[in-house]
């Protein structure tokens, strides 16, 4: 066993951890650091099997990774812009305060 | 054998440092976990040889940090957890990559020599440098919209 194969199990903990954190915690912050873990868990799932595959191209894989890390930070930046309007809007805390979005 | 225990290390310390962030109650220690667990993600980079992307990742976690940073002046404490639940769930979906992933076979080493982008990576760059351009600009026209409402 390669320490790639160490990574790879290494990913899936990641995963793990990052649901564990989604689904336990309400407040905001807790919410998109859990979200986080899990984009960087498939940041290296994607490194992994896009870069040392033998059937892709080492730059695929580069590519796939520039477009994984710049959706992430697109990502953290519109929940943001979100959660600070639903803040301005309802003074929501956490995510049980937007069961008022309910239509 | 030297490449294994490092990263064994850098995976340990990685979600040793996740699972820290999550849990922590002060806010400071939480972020202070998270950046940590950046830079395990920087070490994995260059571990794996790709020095470019690992500077990549750094930087844009580090905005990631800037961004938690300031949810955490809007969220409330916490007092109610839902552990069981999200252990039970985290567990059961481990297990089942585990299984999955088990049946992938041993990964051949990297090339030796990956440390930069190939230069076709050089217009795509620049191409998400306009969309991300874009999308702050959108952002700006959504809050002002939201302050109007």
């Amino acid at each position: 066993m390669s320490y790639l194969n160490i990574y790879l199990y290494f990913s899936i903990v990641l995963l793990a951890v990052g649901v564990y954190g989604l689904l336990s915690r309400k407040s905001w912050a807790k919410v998109l650091i859990s979200l986080e873990i899990i984009v960087f868990s498939a940041l290296v799932l994607l490194a992994l099997v896009l870069l040392y595959s033998n059937y892709l191209g080492i730059y695929v894989g580069q590519t796939f990774l520039i477009l994984l890390i710049f959706l992430d930070s697109s990502m953290t930046g519109i929940l943001l812009a979100c959660i600070l309007l639903v803040y301005r809007r309802f003074r929501a805390r956490s995510i049980d305060d937007m069961s008022r979005l309910r239509g | 054998m030297i490449d294994i225990l490092i990263s064994v290390l850098i995976g340990v310390a990685a979600v040793i440092s996740a699972l820290m962030a999550i849990e922590e109650k002060r806010a400071s220690r939480s972020l202070l976990f998270f950046v940590f667990f950046a830079v395990c993600l920087t070490g994995f980079m260059i571990h794996s040889r790709l020095l470019a992307l690992a500077l990549m990742t750094l930087a844009l976690s580090l905005g990631s940090f800037a961004f938690i940073a300031v949810l955490y002046s809007l969220s409330s404490e916490e007092k109610d957890y839902k552990r069981v639940r999200g252990a039970v769930v985290a567990v059961i979906l481990a297990i089942a990559l585990f299984t999955a992933i088990g049946r992938i076979g041993s990964l051949s080493q990297p090339p030796e020599t990956i440390l930069g982008l190939h230069e076709s990576a050089i217009p795509l760059i620049l191409a998400h440098g306009i969309f991300i351009l874009a999308l702050a600009l959108s952002l700006r026209v959504i809050m002002k919209e939201g302050e109007r409402a």
